[in-house]
């Protein structure tokens, strides 16, 4: 499932100069394929300013978004990995980014789920943090 | 009924929020192609009455109307749409009967009708067999709107001419005896009410014309639209609540540039005390337009700087200009005292509520069982999502079953929720409580071991009941 809408739509880079590229960086996919609008990336880095980030969801991993309604065309989820990692505010460190688009609450409960799992799954994560290719990142995400 | 009060504030600020930039139309329109604009054209100045008359209140009412509860999921928000249809009728009559009032009308309409499809139409479709309901309900719907409609254009508008007729013969009085500045003490709350244009197109402009045809110009068109008091107070916000920044520039620009006050109504009225504020303001202004003999030629519509510039006689240019910086100044002052006094406060209230918290939360819903958790955060559709998720999957783990996860927006919690979660810095920086059910902190939702405690405390109190 969560294949599916990742696949295609994952970037690895070294490093990232601050969060907010890392967010710019990680949504560009979603952003060529058509699932949002650029005022949507705006949102997100709006939201993390206004609300915190709360979307560092564990260490090392942020799933940043904002409301369906800030510029979302249809579900997606892309996938930023980055080898060095990108402080966000409060001095969260971040390595994987991973660019939520969401057209409503719905649709997508079960790529989230899958996620979740995926999240809570240590080893799986040191692998992801640690991987190279995109290969890699599909084979963990399997 | 203080907290039902809070939330219908906080709905009309969010409505009056989102038309922001239909109130700004308005006011550039009539400000630029009004009667004593700098191009005068009645067909454009027409359209901007329209919308402001007409098209303003049946928005304010269906977005009313329909938000009284906040629903996200689909099936919920299919029923609730039609509280909105039902306070777009019962708008239309007063919109008829009595066209200043139309706003007012919307902000008092609207969560009626809400409460009205909720509480009692709503229940009683229920009961009809499901068969029947979608054909009942749409002629429910339409009866119940004729109804309200045909009352609020031959009882509420009348009601509401009859009170501002009373009135009228009150300001009478006052003029008559150099009081004028005592009246801002009753305008400026009434404005508040969304009763602005009652007050100034049902009172100070019929008594202001008849002034001008004595004197040739009146005071009365500068008390209602003085845009000093609510400029001042909106200043006092902008430097008091660095968070909405943003937001309270752009309502002083509709309010002072554009003429349209409403915008500074929802704040005021989530901050009564701010009334005094512009009390103070208005009748400073208005002292110092009659102690310099300031005038207007004619009615100051929209309430806007620039129009107020335009009507007034050139001799008492300064006067106005300076009445509004003064109206403004002490609107601001008093703003300022009043926010950081009623800070204070505050603070010190929310100090004690957040230390025997779970305590004050009502008894019932403390010891009911839960059926309904949410997660909560900004969109609703991210991280609480996936919060819910991990929650679905602690409960399994703990074999607690019958309950129901979901993830919400901030705004859009539906009222029977048993028990709400959210992550710390969510609550401190937005400030979202829930009412009528706990509210958890978590440091992060996708924490498992944060839950466990929950879900015990769950289970206790669910006991046999699962």
């Amino acid at each position: 499932m969560i294949i599916e809408t990742v696949k295609n739509r994952i970037r690895i880079k070294d490093k990232v100069s601050s969060w907010e590229e890392a967010i710019r960086e990680a949504a560009q996919p979603l952003l060529e394929d058509g699932c949002i609008h650029e005022s949507y990336i705006d949102a997100m880095i709006e939201n993390v300013i206004q609300n915190g980030p709360y979307m560092v969801l564990i260490p090392g991993f942020a799933l940043p978004h904002a409301r369906p309604e800030m510029g979302v065309e249809k579900t997606g989820i892309s996938c930023l990995k980055l080898n060095e990692s990108v402080l966000f505010p409060e001095n969260m460190e971040v390595k994987v980014v991973m660019a939520l688009a969401a057209g409503d609450a719905n649709t997508h409960i079960d790529a989230l789920t899958e996620l979740t799992d995926l999240l809570m799954d240590d080893d799986r994560m040191e692998e992801f943090f640690n991987s190279q290719t995109e290969s890699e990142i599909l084979g963990i995400l399997k | 009924m203080r907290k039902a009060l809070h939330k219908i504030f906080k709905l009309y600020s969010h409505v009056i929020i989102n038309f922001n930039g239909i109130f700004i139309f308005v006011g550039v329109l009539a400000v630029v192609f009004g009667d004593y604009g700098w191009f005068p054209n009645k067909d454009i100045y027409a359209i901007s009455q329209f919308v402001y008359q007409c098209v303003i209140p049946i928005l304010i009412a269906y977005a009313l109307g329909n938000c009284m509860q906040g629903a996200r999921d689909g099936k919920e928000s299919e029923r609730l749409r039609f509280g909105g249809a039902i306070a777009v009728m019962a708008t239309a009559g007063m919109v008829m009967a009595e066209r200043g009032s139309g706003i007012f009308g919307a902000m008092f309409l609207g969560p009626c009708c809400s409460l009205l499809w909720e509480r009692l139409i709503l229940p009683l479709l229920e009961r009809v067999k499901s068969g029947m309901e979608m054909l009942l309900r749409n002629v429910v719907v339409a009866l119940t709107g004729a109804v309200l409609a045909v009352f609020s254009f031959y009882i509420l508008a009348p009601a509401l001419s009859a009170i501002v007729g009373v009135v009228f013969i009150g300001t009478d009085y006052l003029i008559n005896h150099n009081l004028v500045f005592l009246l801002n003490i009753l305008i400026e709350p009434a404005k508040v009410f969304f009763l602005n244009n009652v007050i100034n197109h049902g009172i100070m402009v019929p008594l202001g014309l008849q002034q001008v045809n004595e004197h040739g110009s009146s005071i009365l068109f500068l008390l209602e639209s003085n845009p000093g008091p609510g400029l001042g107070v909106l200043l006092a916000l902008y430097l008091m609540k660095v968070k909405k920044r943003k937001q309270y520039a752009s309502s002083m620009f509709t309010q002072f540039v554009g003429g349209v006050h409403e915008v500074y109504f929802p704040e005021v009225l989530s901050n009564p005390w701010l009334i005094a504020a512009l009390m103070g303001g208005g009748v400073t202004g208005t002292l110092c337009f009659s102690l310099m003999r300031a005038a207007a030629l004619a009615p100051v519509s929209p309430g806007s700087i620039l129009t107020m510039m335009m009507v007034t006689e050139r001799d008492s240019f300064f006067a106005v200009l300076l009445g509004v910086v003064l109206s403004a100044g002490v609107s601001l002052i008093l703003g300022l005292l009043i926010l950081r006094w009623r800070e204070d406060g505050n603070a010190e209230r929310e100090g004690v509520a957040v230390i025997d918290h779970p305590k004050q939360e009502s008894i019932e819903k403390q010891s009911s069982p839960v059926r309904k958790v949410g997660i909560i955060c900004d969109g609703g559709v991210g991280s609480s999502a996936m919060g819910a998720a991990l929650f679905r999957r602690k409960l399994k783990e703990m074999n607690v079953i019958g309950i129901e996860v979901n993830a919400y927006a901030g705004d859009q919690v539906p009222s029977e929720l048993d028990m709400g979660i959210c992550q710390k810095d969510f609550r401190k920086m937005t400030g979202f409580e829930l009412e009528g059910a706990p509210l958890y902190e978590v440091e992060s939702l996708m924490n498992q071991a944060e839950y466990e405690p929950m879900i015990e405390e769950i289970k206790k109190r669910n006991g046999e009941n699962i």
